[in-house]
């Protein structure tokens, strides 16, 4: 009964995605709407089999468990805010039916390889990830430079896969299965040397994955060169399914004597955040900006997970759940700004908040957030992640987590300034939006506003998913 | 009835006689010729098949005319394996053939050629006897060296043909040398029998014997006559050579140092580093070749490293999983290494694509095809779920050695297999690229249909890798038991 839900929630959208590749002549123009009512309906499917069936937890192929729940909560939102977005967007695009095509292979990899409990499955997913989100930013992205940009984002993605796909493949042949709660349950058995030398390939595997420093090479240009709503899948879900991947790994394997590659952890995650929030300041291109936020974002969430307590894995799942909102809402933003303008070159876009005041007040919820400011949602996870980090053996390294916030603070101060004061330079090139771009950025931001108001159930999902990647620690 | 083990072998040599045959006095079509070339593919095939399925638990079975028990042939799982591969290779080519050859018109040559390459290769493999193995090895050669030349107008094909037959004939020499220091030695000529040649003499024989294999398998650093043979040939021969000639001889390089006395870690740590350097050689190569053939020449001597890492981290430390891993890397890179090359050539014969930046926006023209080649790179990347990734990840559950060596060895192997990505992935983009001609073309459905074939295999061997698999895993049983 629950496979069934489950093969239909993927199956939806993958016949779908074949069904608008072949799509000729008047319905060609209504593939956007397809491909969101075939998103729609997977993850219905999803939902139903997750929610309406008490017993839904684990299948021989599927796991739908509290681990997973976040996650899939996280690419869904996302990916339908990117869908209802592309309507607008993509529809002007050449071949853009199979822009959507791709798009819904995109979403349906990534929810398949949270929900799928084989290692090789898992592996099928997580390429299909890689290749689907290439053949659009490569097709369909911004700029001459795309090639080689989707050459490197390519070539750091096969590296964290490879990475990966070894350390699995050792952990299968000494689990003798290829079954992830088996190659989960080997974390106590395994020999020091050994669970230091898988998890460090898995981590470092995902790390390329999660964009942080100093791996983050490949993420500002994919960002930038992507198309609008593959930069918010992107930003918003993929990177998270990295943070997935550790939980359900990685820190499984941590013997307790693993604490040097703790501090290396948390050290990298400080790095991150600052690194990325300094070169914030250091781009006028506000997707750049967005993109290097994520870089630092993502620093949060490793840190939170790198603490190894309950606290701060529900920290960093919380912060993750909320970026992923936050950041589609302002890409979406910038998207606009960039619809109207023409351009999203910060310098140039001296206060359009004059012209656009329902844009920017969206945006300005969205950035907000990203400081962790209260009452925005991001103040929940950052103070869990902070706790967490206090109560590590090096709490002093929790001292250090308070930069990166008031950098935050810092940029997002200066360009919600910078866009909302003063009189405007520009006249619009567009006076008329569609109207599920800004449908699309609305919802998002409402959403955003009950994250922070009505936190309560997102922490409740966090902590049960952390207390099930917790349970080995 | 019990099938003899020569059967596959005789239905290959009279089919040869017999298509040269029809091609003389009956009728010179090429479909006729092609159609007769694949059905006497297909019958050595279904003998090759029954072979398999009558192989016991015991020994392997023989072919020993002598009637002392001195084997000629021999039924081994790896044998049979590579020689599977090399028949349904084979007829896949004839297939291709059926149309690719129309340019050449020379069928009487070509498709008595193609079945000497299946047959010769086919009785590399399962040769028992030091001498059935080099009069074999010749065989092959001599056929592989006129089949490269086969375009003889073009000089460079010439060349290569040339280049290749220099080297190949210094590589038999080599092996007749080593047989008759074996001899000479005291050895016994049947490799089953176990008498082995004693003092520095015997040495020395075996020695020149794997140097010969080794030669014509293209280990670095004797591969340079490869890159040249391998993309001068026809598209269709190249597929043959890289698909299956090569990893043949690698197959026949370990068998005959184990069968000759060499001790198994000696051998394995002589594939290692043969490994290394073809491994790293072949990607670095690869990635600054601006034809298409040329590049995918080199990727074979990158992939049959990886071939080479299997079988050596196998028998260095005795682990069949490894060795199994090995032989299913590759069936798996001769399917999609045929399907880029069949791939290629359709680029060619359609729309003189040679190189790499005339591959420009020939998706649009050649969609089908052009999605084949798309695919068989990056299967050959290790995309899953295709025919080699799932050879990578068998070959890695099998190297899982706790060694640091091993380790190493393992982060060489992902290394590699990161830089290959880089020259497999531009192709697909230039491919795809827009603002070129668009008027499709026909391709014919002789071409498209060994395409359509070997894309299949390739899938399912990744999803469904059981049946080989368990083959493979026979195959490495017997292999461990030969050694020392």
């Amino acid at each position: 009964m629950v496979n069934a839900w489950i093969w239909l929630a993927l199956l939806i959208p993958v016949a779908t995605a074949a069904g608008l590749a072949l799509l000729r002549g008047p319905w060609a123009r209504r593939a956007g709407w397809l491909a969101l009512a075939a998103l729609a309906l997977g993850l219905g499917a999803l939902g139903a089999a997750a929610l309406l069936i008490p017993d839904a937890e684990t299948q021989e192929l599927w796991h739908l468990d509290r681990l997973a729940l976040p996650f899939i909560l996280n690419t869904g939102v996302v990916s339908l805010a990117a869908f209802v977005y592309a309507l607008g967007d993509l529809r002007q695009a050449p071949r853009s039916a199979l822009a959507y095509a791709a798009m819904l292979l995109y979403a349906a990899s990534m929810l398949a390889s949270v929900i799928v409990a084989d290692a090789l499955l898992f592996l099928l997913a997580w390429e299909m990830t890689v290749l689907s989100s290439s053949a659009l930013l490569l097709g369909w992205g911004k700029g001459q430079d795309r090639p080689r940009i989707t050459l490197k984002y390519f070539l750091y993605s096969q590296a964290g896969s490879l990475l990966i796909m070894a350390a699995l493949a050792r952990l299968a042949q000494l689990a003798g299965s290829t079954r992830l709660d088996a190659l989960a349950a080997l974390g106590t058995s395994l020999s020091p040397a050994a669970a230091y030398g898988l998890a460090g390939a898995l981590l470092l595997g995902f790390m390329i994955k999660l964009g942080v420093w100093p791996v983050h090479g490949w993420l500002p240009d994919a960002h930038t060169a992507a198309p609008m709503p593959v930069s918010i899948m992107l930003a918003g879900a993929n990177l998270g399914l990295a943070a997935y991947g550790i939980l359900r790994m990685a820190l499984p394997l941590f013997p307790e004597a693993a604490a040097p590659l703790q501090l290396t952890l948390l050290l990298v995650a400080l790095g991150s955040q600052v690194y990325g929030a300094a070169l914030c300041f250091a781009t006028d291109d506000l997707k750049r900006v967005l993109a290097y936020s994520s870089v630092s974002q993502m620093g949060y969430v490793l840190f939170g997970l790198a603490t190894l307590s309950a606290r701060g894995i529900t920290g960093g799942l919380t912060h993750l759940v909320c970026h992923g909102v936050y950041k589609s809402l302002l890409f979406i933003g910038v998207g606009l700004l960039g619809h109207t303008f023409g351009h999203q070159q910060a310098g140039r876009l001296h206060g359009v908040g004059r012209l656009l005041p329902g844009i920017a007040l969206a945006m300005a919820v969205g950035a907000v957030g990203l400081t962790g400011w209260p009452p925005s949602g991001g103040f929940y996870g950052e103070w869990m992640i902070l706790a967490g980090g206090l109560a590590t053996p090096y709490h002093w390294l929790g001292y250090l987590e308070i930069i990166a916030p008031l950098m935050t603070t810092a940029y997002v101060a200066y360009y919600l300034i910078h866009l909302g004061a003063g009189q405007p330079e520009e006249a619009p090139q567009q006076a008329r939006l569609p109207a599920a771009m800004r449908l699309s950025l609305y919802a998002l931001a409402g959403l955003a506003l009950l994250a922070g108001l009505f936190p309560s159930p997102l922490v409740q999902w966090a902590t049960g998913a952390a207390a099930m990647a917790g349970g080995g620690l | 009835m019990v099938l003899p083990v020569w059967a596959p072998l005789a239905v290959l040599a009279a089919g040869a006689f017999a298509v040269y045959l029809v091609a003389r006095w009956v009728s010179r079509r090429n479909g006729l010729l092609a159609g007769l070339t694949i059905a006497i593919h297909a019958l050595g095939l279904l003998c090759t098949a029954q072979l398999v399925r009558q192989m016991g638990n015991g020994g392997p079975a023989l072919w020993a005319p002598d009637g002392a028990g001195h084997a000629m042939l021999a039924s081994e799982p790896g044998g049979l394996l590579v020689a599977l591969v090399a028949q349904s290779l084979g007829m896949l080519v004839s297939i291709y053939s059926g149309r690719y050859l129309a340019l050449d018109h020379r069928y009487e040559d070509y498709y008595p050629l193609l079945l000497g390459l299946s047959g010769g290769v086919l009785g590399m493999v399962l040769a028992s006897d030091l001498f059935v193995l080099y009069i074999f090895a010749g065989l092959t050669g001599v056929v592989s060296y006129t089949l490269v030349a086969f375009r003889r107008q073009t000089s460079t094909a010439v060349e290569a043909g040339y280049k290749y037959a220099i080297m190949g004939g210094m590589a038999t020499t080599l092996m007749l040398a080593g047989v008759g220091y074996w001899l000479r030695a005291g050895g016994s000529l049947d490799m089953l029998a176990g008498a082995r040649a004693a003092g520095s003499w015997g040495a020395v024989g075996v020695a020149l014997v794997l140097g010969g294999v080794g030669l014509k398998a293209a280990l670095v650093p004797a591969h340079t006559w490869l890159p040249d043979a391998h993309s001068r040939a026809p598209s269709s021969i190249s597929a043959m050579l890289s698909g299956i000639l090569v990893p043949a001889h690698v197959y026949v390089f370990i068998k005959t140092g184990l069968l000759l006395g060499w001790e198994r870690s000696l051998l394995g740590g002589l594939l290692i580093a043969a490994a290394l350097l073809g491994m790293s050689l072949g990607n670095l190569m690869a990635l600054v070749q601006t034809y298409g053939k040329r590049m995918l020449a080199y990727s074979t001597i990158a992939q049959v490293g990886y071939i080479l890492l299997a079988f050596g981290i196998g028998l260095l430390y005795g682990r069949a999983e490894a060795l199994a891993g090995a032989f299913f890397l590759l069936a798996a890179h001769a399917a999609l290494k045929a399907l880029a090359f069949l791939a290629k050539g359709v680029c060619h014969f359609y729309c003189d694509a040679t190189r790499l930046e005339e591959l420009d926006g020939l998706y649009y023209r050649l969609p089908f095809t052009g999605a084949c080649f798309s695919i068989a790179l990056l299967g050959l990347a290790g995309f899953p779920p295709l025919a080699v990734f799932a050879g990578k990840w068998l070959a890695l559950v099998g190297m899982s050695v706790s060694e640091p060596l091993v380790t190493g060895l393992v982060l060489l192997f992902l290394a590699n297999s990161l830089l290959s990505v880089a020259y497999y992935a531009p192709p697909i983009y230039r491919l795809f690229k827009t603002g070129h001609e668009r008027a499709h073309v026909a391709v014919s459905r002789w071409m498209l249909a060994p395409l359509a074939l070997l894309l299949g295999i390739a899938l399912a061997l990744g999803v469904y890798p059981g049946p080989l698999m368990r083959l493979a895993e026979r195959a490495a049983a017997a292999m461990l038991g030969w050694g020392g």
